[in-house]
């Protein structure tokens, strides 16, 4: 029992004291001061404050000379710090406005039962509060949706089983990182499986994406609130915006909110088109690369904040081109498609935007310079 | 058309060019729910921001206060900071 204990952590008092404790007090702080002093730059740029301090953070733990327990206790609170970011920057703007709930209570909306990722799911206290049921004929049908949800999550999981077991076992199409990783070495797989490969990468982590997604909205649909999908029918995206929207619907919102919507309203504001590309952009580029780095910011213990930030600069390079892509396309469809028939509307347009995301997929799994050769060998076929 | 048709109107436009043209009471959620989108919040804020002069870079921008027709009036009604003094 001692030893479960020690293994799943946090048995010893020292443990507490040194992470958990001053965890829960940074935290309490920081919701504190946003709704002491919403007009402050702690209510009002709460990300702003929350990257200083995780700056201020990597810092202490790459460069202090501390050892032992110390120099554990300093990852492990700034780990733990990185996984309840996104959290504490949807808490701390909630609480900077005056409907907000106090810190306790956004402490109930942290990493909720239902689960989560990096990403809120749902999004902060405001939104819970705003589709909570108000009375139990609400909460029945939300509880039924949630069933419903669950039951469509659970023949998801039978189709992605035999889906892999069709392709991977049956046609023995390999994964794209396979296929990339052959090409690097100097052989690549035969030219159909590589082209292949990275259509059904894209369908089993459509296929996984909405597995997980739906198993935590359910649970948040049964537990009383009306929470939309995180992943609705993206194969039927007829722009590559709007596959960006049914595809990751929480960290969209995510970027939306802590990107978008700041650089919005402050730049560009005498040029509508300029203002909407240039704001999408940071959200789907800067944001983007931002939210996964801090993901990643652990690795600086084995491999120094540089190394680190530096190996980002592949994913900041595909994250451009998603973002280039989702902001063109956003300008140009700035009102929704109109109709022009069933063929171009559900088989062409979709698959056109998959074709994109295939495309911008290789960039996610290289650097650029792979890639390029890669897309190369794609076109010519050796 | 007092403020808070001119922005009903507004709303009901928005809506009608998703397709969508299921009556609202005024104290419906739009965002939130699902019927706008992010990308729709947009237009609001432009359409605030030109007509009635909205500053939301003062103000600090909140989905949940253009969630309803209602948040939007609110909105609008709240009294603007003064210019500052050249």
């Amino acid at each position: 029992m001692v030893a479960a204990h020690a293994a799943a952590g946090f048995a010893r008092i020292p443990e507490f004291l040194g992470i958990v404790l001053p965890f829960l007090l940074l935290c309490g702080a920081l919701m504190w001061l946003s709704a002491k002093y919403p007009k402050s730059v702690v209510g009002r740029r709460p990300l702003l404050v929350l990257m200083a301090i995780c700056a201020a953070l990597l810092t202490i733990a790459c460069y202090a000379p501390l050892i032992g327990f110390a120099r554990f206790a300093m990852w492990a609170f700034f780990d733990t710090f990185c996984l309840y970011l996104w959290f504490l920057a949807y808490a701390m703007s909630d609480c900077a406005t005056a409907h907000g709930d106090g810190p306790l209570l956004q402490a109930g909306t942290l990493r909720p039962f239902w689960g989560s990722t990096s990403v809120p799911f749902p999004k902060g206290a405001s939104h819970w509060r705003t589709i909570e049921a108000k009375n139990p004929e609400d909460l029945a049908v939300n509880m039924v949706k949630g069933v419903k949800l669950i039951a469509w999550c659970l023949l998801l999981s039978f189709v992605n089983t035999y889906y892999t077991r069709l392709v991977h076992e049956r046609l023995s199409i390999p994964a794209a990182s396979d296929c990339i990783h052959a090409f690097q070495l100097g052989h690549p797989l035969a030219w159909h499986l590589n082209w292949l490969s990275w259509p059904d990468d894209l369908m089993l982590e459509l296929l996984s994406i909405s597995i997980w997604g739906h198993t935590f909205i359910a649970t948040c649909r049964m537990a009383g609130f009306r929470a939309l999908r995180n992943t609705y029918a993206p194969l039927s995206s007829r722009t590559i915006a709007e596959y960006w929207n049914r595809y990751y619907f929480y960290f969209k919102e995510l970027l939306v909110d802590m990107f978008f919507y700041p650089t919005f309203v402050r730049c560009f504001k005498k040029s509508p088109r300029l203002r909407l590309f240039f704001a999408t952009f940071v959200a789907a580029s800067v944001g983007n690369t931002l939210f996964h780095l801090t993901k990643a910011l652990h690795s600086a213990v084995s491999f120094g904040i540089f190394n680190t930030i530096r190996g980002f600069q592949p994913y900041f390079f595909y994250s451009v081109l998603l973002a280039l892509g989702i902001g063109l396309s956003q300008l140009r469809h700035r009102r929704p498609p109109q109709p022009r028939g069933w063929f171009r509307d559900r088989i062409v347009a979709p698959a056109c935007v998959l074709g994109f995301y295939c495309f911008v997929h290789v960039f996610e799994m290289s650097s650029p310079l792979t890639g390029l050769r890669y897309l190369a060998f794609l076109l010519r076929g050796r | 058309m007092n403020e808070r048709n001119e922005i009903r109107a507004f709303v009901e436009e928005l809506l009608r060019r998703k397709g969508d043209t299921a009556p609202f009471a005024d104290s419906d959620s739009l965002i939130l729910t699902g019927r706008l989108e992010s990308i729709d919040a947009v237009d609001i804020v432009m359409f605030l921001e030109n007509r009635f002069a909205v500053d939301f870079a003062d103000l600090g921008f909140d989905q949940t206060e253009i969630d309803s027709v209602d948040l939007i009036a609110a909105l609008v009604d709240r009294p603007k900071p003064a210019p500052a003094k050249k």
